[in-house]
């Protein structure tokens, strides 16, 4: 198992190794100069050129990649241009919304699409699957922004249930101290503003997790229909076990492995559309930070970001690859 | 009173393209103890009639449409699921065609086989762990105590099978169900299994049904045998009587297409023309009559019911002097049946009548395309070509097709 | 978020709408007149304004407490106002920290006493002298004193380089460094800043929120000046962080959630009434459409911007007030460049002024937000007079294009791609709109793009083009910042026309640095009278349009002063539920 672990972490290097360059490249190969860019319609000669020279842009390309990969091999992220912070300390103070966030909308993905699919799995070709099959092509189809103003707009501004936008009740006067909303209502011991982050949660996690559970959905009724056709579950019906067993001890313990893949797929799928979801629901996470260094033209930012994208979105994976080991024998013995 | 009597058993699938006759009235009676085969090619319906046995159809297309399935005096056909589910894996066991898949391949033996034990009996985890072990030494698996933690894929073939034998046995069932057993297991390894699983029967007082496309394999096995073909049975003797005396003109076909250790030097391999019917049809006449040498005119319009051969009035239906019955119009002589063809002179098969010709047209490919459904049924029976190719022998001809895009 | 100057790079009309910087100059058209030049800025004499700034009146009677929830479309990005100079910072940070003077609430110009409750001007106009007010107390509990004011002044003299290669420092870079020589405390009381040249637009500058003063113990606490802007925690969330005098102190900032303000129950100005507030809560929503949900959700009080086209979902929600902020500061021009043809002929421009139907515009793509200019800055800015630019008049146009001469009438006419800005809302369609204008009267214009961001902006600043769409976001709302800095002041080595627009006018120049110089208002008035006439003679460009930056507040929200500039404090305002 550990060779197995160890064997995959070597496998990452090459593609973090491809994924720098492609970022570094995408940063220096855009039009125009990111100084100029960060300064603007001001940018006075001398005051570009000290841009250049603090974003280290007058140096020779080969030169300026080692420097960047040296830098993130010593944990340097760089700074961002806004407030020349650390990138790694600006995240921190961020994605606890983010995983807030993520975590809220993969909870309602694989919590509703699972017994979806199994949902639909069990009543394959009736109408009620037809249905989950039409509801989640349109999950799927709905662009998260569009899906999210619409939610507000309904669920916030017309039924006035939940809040528009945010994490907590401004008017609530939680001292955040972790940015982990939930966990810091609790550990006030206000039981009343946790409820309140959760209500802020809703909207977002749902907008956010609706194409993942659309996907997830269905891909767990594939599954458990193909599982639900092998052998071996025939088998245990013949040996006497409940419905229940076969279902959950048989079908499913199989049927879980496509979707702990697709699970970690769709990891990736929420990185992305929190950047847009945060933006839409005033999420102080990652995502939005993101679109904030875009617009700054904090292109550095922008880039590192990406790559801590990329790194969380490997491990991941990785994560779930062992999950998928752990599951599947034939793969933990192979 | 035998411990297996099923009456007139009418299984058909509904699906999208159509009715699937698949079983069309069977009837037979097993005893206690008794060891039965059931022989056809694949799709004649004998992997559904036992999946019908244990109401194990798949859902929701196949159904029970007639007949009952008496078993120790009940019928199983209308008991409620949960008592045919406690019958299931204890007084009626299965074994499955391929090994490979028919254990989950996510758990370990240990689980698999426990798990069986437990929904059937109160016992802690630690007995069934102990009869597991005893179950696994018992069908020869060596080091049984250490294997219980292994998953499917650490076994071979072989041995998966044992394993699946041992769980079968495990409660020690009136009756085995064992379909295609050895048919995905090496030559060596199949003799073997079967002399396992004749020998556990025998000790256990177990019946058995042994379900198989093989003639070879039940040779040895069984005391009685059926010959099903399009979901009918058409030929039913001791196991003796029929390979001495075939009647059928399937069974002769069976017979001939298959290289037998006892056939005479430079005998030559006959394989049966044509393909099975296609199952979308209502079967009138005799379902066989397309591919049949000795047809008759009244072949194609009535299907004979199974009859005895000597004309007697008292039907024996188990044991060693069960009557043997054929389900034929122009039964072949016991020449003709040696010789494989009809030596009867000037006699030539009965043409279809007038709209009926594409009868002899192949149905192989109609059933493909049912899709999984009828791929899930054909997978049970094997997964071996029909006989001419497994005999070695260049396929026949293709029949022509009339009716394209199907 | 985006500074002023990088307001190319917001996507959202709403954020570039808003982010027209705090700053001076008199009232839009609709306060204070524009001529009349307001007491205190009587040279060389004690200012009389030695009260309080005072609030407008409000009717009803003021109810205490409750938090304020206020969206704005970005995020704070430090929090030292000497550091910023983006809209949204200095929104926030306006409430925490004052300025020797500020603006009279509601109005875009009209200077009145704060931290300073008087000043006095020297003949020569290079002596500010400011009366600093006493007992009044930092939010750490130092005094306020000439000093303090002085550590200001100086920490700003000598902000150290590194924060000024990072870009932080604009304000800094364009008002003190170039013009402040010295600042001097003689007693604890007075403070006198000796520039190198007379300034006439500098006591405006004193009221950008960047020059608020801070807490000279807040500023060696935090690590204000750190070499290394990284440890500098003043500036980046502290604590101490934003130390200042106002009516608000900075309580935390969650970077992307919100910024959490609390009363200052021991505020100097108590007796102008409030602050009635007990929190104010910032909370960045970047998207339009979510914010207006925010506000109609009931869980903001108070929208920053609104985009102009939700004006009347807001207008027509009962329990939603619109906030009308009249004029705006940013002009779009239809830009020619004097140095090619047919554009160096004057007749040609005038015709070009004439044929262009310029409300048409304003009313087609400005969404009832937009207004058409009446002079070369925005309605109401200070010393602004209205000039006589030509009425939209095609067979004037044509009668024009006649009368110079001129035959070939084919130019490149170019607009940018990959933009909106809040005085250009859809380039490609008020392009075309002035394409079809200037074809009715006979021009043959080839249509011609690019992308905004470098290609356009590189070539226009060239003067590259003949004729462009372009347009300015002020600095601050003087007459100043566009005549004179974006457009058309002579500048460079050697000194001459500004390349963009090549419009060489030395007496217009020389009318524009007298104003610059002037120390009286009447004498500001009339110099930049004379250039403004002068310019329109020769009309080297067309002022298209101003766009409006309205917001939105739920209809309990009493007391809030509109402000043309966004320098809105909320000392005085209070909620009715």
């Amino acid at each position: 198992m550990i060779k197995y672990i160890v064997r995959r972490l070597i496998g990452a290097i090459p593609v973090l190794i491809g994924l720098s360059i492609i970022l570094f490249a995408f940063v220096h190969l855009l039009p125009g100069d990111p100084a100029t860019a960060i300064l603007g319609q001001h940018a006075t000669p001398e005051r570009v050129a000290k841009m250049r020279a603090y974003l280290g842009l007058d140096l020779p390309l080969w030169q300026q990649y080692l420097m960047y990969v040296g830098g993130i091999l010593q944990g340097d992220f760089g700074s961002s241009v806004i407030n020349n912070q650390p990138l790694l300390k600006e995240l921190m103070t961020r994605f606890p919304a983010t995983i807030e966030l993520t975590l809220g909308a993969m909870i309602y993905a694989a919590g509703v699409g699972i017994p979806l699919g199994r949902y639909a799995a069990r009543h394959a070709q009736g109408w009620s699957d037809g249905a989950v099959t039409v509801i989640s092509l349109v999950g799927i189809s709905i662009p998260v922004f569009v899906l999210g103003l619409t939610l507000q707009y309904i669920f916030a501004v017309q039924l006035d249930v939940l809040p528009a936008a945010g994490r907590i009740d401004p008017r609530a006067n939680l001292q955040i101290q972790s940015n982990f909303i939930l966990i810091d209502s609790l550990l006030m011991g206000r039981p009343d503003l946790f409820i309140d982050g959760i209500s802020h949660l809703i909207l977002p996690a749902i907008a956010l997790g609706s194409i993942p559970l659309a996907i997830i959905a269905r891909i767990t009724r594939a599954s458990v229909l193909d599982v639900s056709n092998e052998d071996h579950v025939r088998t245990a019906r013949a040996k006497g076990l409940t419905e229940r067993r076969v279902d959950g001890r048989h079908i499913m313990r199989n049927a879980w492995l496509p979707v702990v893949t697709v699970l970690g797929i769709q990891v990736g799928g929420l990185l992305a559309g929190a950047v847009i979801t945060e933006t839409v629901f005033a999420w102080g996470g990652v995502g939005r930070f993101v679109v904030e260094a875009i617009n700054n033209r904090d292109y550095l930012v922008v880039q590192n970001t990406i790559l801590i994208f990329a790194l969380v979105f490997l491990a991941v994976n990785l994560i779930v690859d062992i999950l998928y080991a752990f599951l599947n024998p034939r793969i933990r013995y192979a | 009173m035998a411990l297996l009597s099923v009456e007139d058993l009418v299984v058909r699938f509904r699906t999208h393209e159509g009715t699937i006759h698949a079983v069309n009235g069977v009837t037979f009676e097993l005893e206690e103890g008794e060891r039965l085969g059931l022989v056809g090619e694949s799709g004649c319906g004998k992997s559904v009639t036992n999946l019908a046995i244990i109401r194990l159809l798949p859902k929701p297309a196949g159904r029970i449409e007639g007949g009952r399935v008496l078993f120790d005096g009940q019928d199983l056909t209308v008991l409620p699921e949960a008592e045919v589910r406690d019958i299931r894996g204890s007084d009626i066991a299965m074994i499955f065609q391929d090994p490979m898949t028919s254990l989950n391949p996510v758990l370990t033996i240990r689980e698999q086989m426990v798990e069986t034990i437990q929904a059937h009996r109160k016992v802690t985890k630690a007995e069934a762990e102990k009869r597991a072990v005893e179950l696994l030494a018992m069908v020869g698996i060596p080091k049984a105590a250490d294997r219980l933690k292994d998953y499917p894929h650490q076994f071979s073939g072989g041995m998966r099978q044992r394993v699946m034998i041992a769980i079968a046995l495990a409660l020690e069932p009136k009756l085995l169900i064992a379909d295609e057993p050895t048919t995905a297991l090496d030559v060596t390894i199949q003799a073997q299994v079967l002399d396992l699983l004749r020998n556990l029967t025998t000790e256990q007082g177990t019946a058995l049904v042994l379900i198989t496309h093989d003639l070879g394999v039940v040779a040895g096995m069984t005391q009685r045998i059926n010959v099903m073909y399009a979901g009918f049975i058409v030929e039913t003797a001791t196991t003796a009587d029929l390979f001495a005396h075939p009647s059928h003109p399937y069974t002769i076909g069976l017979l001939h297409s298959v290289p037998r250790l006892d056939a005479v030097e430079g005998e030559e391999l006959i394989p049966i023309e044509g393909r099975p019917p296609d199952m979308r049809r209502a079967p009138t006449g005799c379902p066989f009559a397309p591919r049949c040498a000795w047809r008759l005119e009244a072949c194609w319009a009535d299907n004979p019911g199974l009859r005895a051969l000597s004309g007697e009035e008292t039907v024996v239906t188990t044991g060693e002097r069960a009557t043997h019955r054929s389900a034929c119009h122009n039964p072949p002589t016991a020449e003709e049946a040696a010789a494989g063809r009809p030596l009867r002179a000037g006699f030539t098969a009965a043409p279809p009548p007038s709209g009926a010709i594409d009868e002899l047209g192949g149905t192989t490919a109609n059933i493909d395309d049912f899709g999984g459904l009828v791929a899930a049924i054909e997978a049970e029976e094997s997964p071996i070509e029909p006989f001419p190719s497994a005999a070695g022998l260049p396929l026949p001809p293709e029949p022509e097709r009339r009716n394209d895009g199907i | 978020m985006v500074r002023y100057r990088l307001l190319a790079a917001g996507a959202i009309v709403a954020i570039v709408a808003a982010a027209c910087g705090q700053g001076a100059s008199p009232a839009p058209a609709t306060q204070a007149p524009a001529s009349e030049a307001p007491a205190t800025q009587a040279p060389a004499s004690e200012a009389p304004a030695t009260q309080a700034p005072a609030e407008t009146p409000v009717a009803g009677t003021p109810k205490e407490g409750g938090t304020f929830v206020v969206a704005i479309p970005g995020d704070l990005n430090r929090t030292d106002p000497a550091l910023v100079d983006d809209a949204n910072s200095t929104y926030v940070l306006s409430q925490v920290l004052e300025t020797l003077v500020t603006l009279k609430p509601g109005t875009g110009g009209e200077i009145v006493p704060a931290l300073a409750e008087s000043w006095s001007i020297s003949p020569d106009g290079l002596q500010y002298t400011f009366k600093i007010r006493q007992g009044v107390k930092f939010h750490d509990g130092t005094d306020l004193d000439a000093a303090a004011v002085k550590t200001n002044f100086d920490r700003w003299m000598t902000i150290p380089q590194a924060y000024v290669d990072l870009g932080y420092t604009y304000y800094i870079d364009t008002v003190i460094t170039p013009a402040v020589k010295s600042v001097e405390a003689p007693d604890p009381t007075t403070v006198v800043v000796t520039l190198n040249d007379a300034n006439s637009a500098f006591l405006i500058q004193m009221t950008l929120t960047p020059f608020a003063i801070s807490s000279p113990k807040a500023l060696v606490d935090g690590d204000a000046s750190a070499p290394d802007f990284a440890n500098n925690k003043y500036a980046t969330g502290g604590p101490p962080a934003a130390v200042g005098t106002g009516p608000f102190t900075f309580k935390s900032w969650v970077p992307g959630t919100e910024v959490v303000l609390v009363k200052n129950p021991g505020y100097w100005n108590a007796a102008a009434g409030g602050p009635y507030l007990d929190q104010v809560t910032f909370k960045p929503i970047t998207d339009s459409t979510a914010t207006l949900n925010a506000i109609q959700a009931g869980e903001v009080d108070l929208v920053q911007a609104i985009s102009p086209v939700d004006l009347a979902t807001v207008q027509s929600d009962a329990n939603l007030q619109a906030i009308d902020r009249g004029g705006s500061c940013n002009v779009g021009l239809l830009a020619m460049q004097s140095s090619k043809p047919p554009f160096d002929n004057l007749k040609i421009r005038q015709a070009v002024a004439a044929a262009v139907n310029r409300q048409a515009l304003v009313d087609a793509f400005f969404g009832g937000a937009g207004v058409v200019p009446t002079t070369w800055s925005p309605p109401g800015t200070a010393y602004a007079k209205d000039v006589a630019f030509p009425a939209y008049d095609p067979e004037a146009a044509k009668q024009l294009i006649a009368e110079s001469g001129v035959t070939d009438l084919s130019f490149d006419f170019w607009y940018p791609s990959d933009v909106t800005r809040a005085y250009m809302p859809d380039p490609k369609g008020e392009f075309e709109a002035i394409l079809r204008d200037l074809e009715a009267v006979g021009f043959k214009p080839n249509p011609k793009t690019a992308p905004w961001r470098p290609d356009y902006l590189a070539a226009e600043s060239t003067g590259e083009y003949p004729m462009w769409l372009i347009g300015w976001n002020c600095d601050w709302l003087g007459i100043d910042n566009f005549l004179y800095t974006a457009w058309f002041g002579y500048r460079g080595d050697p000194y001459g026309p500004n390349p963009e627009f090549s419009y060489k006018n030395d007496a217009a120049n020389q009318a524009m640095l007298d104003a610059l110089k002037a120390t009286d208002p009447a004498g500001q008035e009339a110099a930049w009278g004379t250039a403004l006439d002068l310019v329109t003679a020769d009309m080297p460009a067309l002022p298209i349009a101003s766009a409006k930056t309205p917001g939105a507040a739920a209809a309990y929200v009493k007391g809030l002063i509109p402000s043309p500039t966004l320098l809105e404090i909320f000392q005085g305002v209070w909620l009715d539920k």
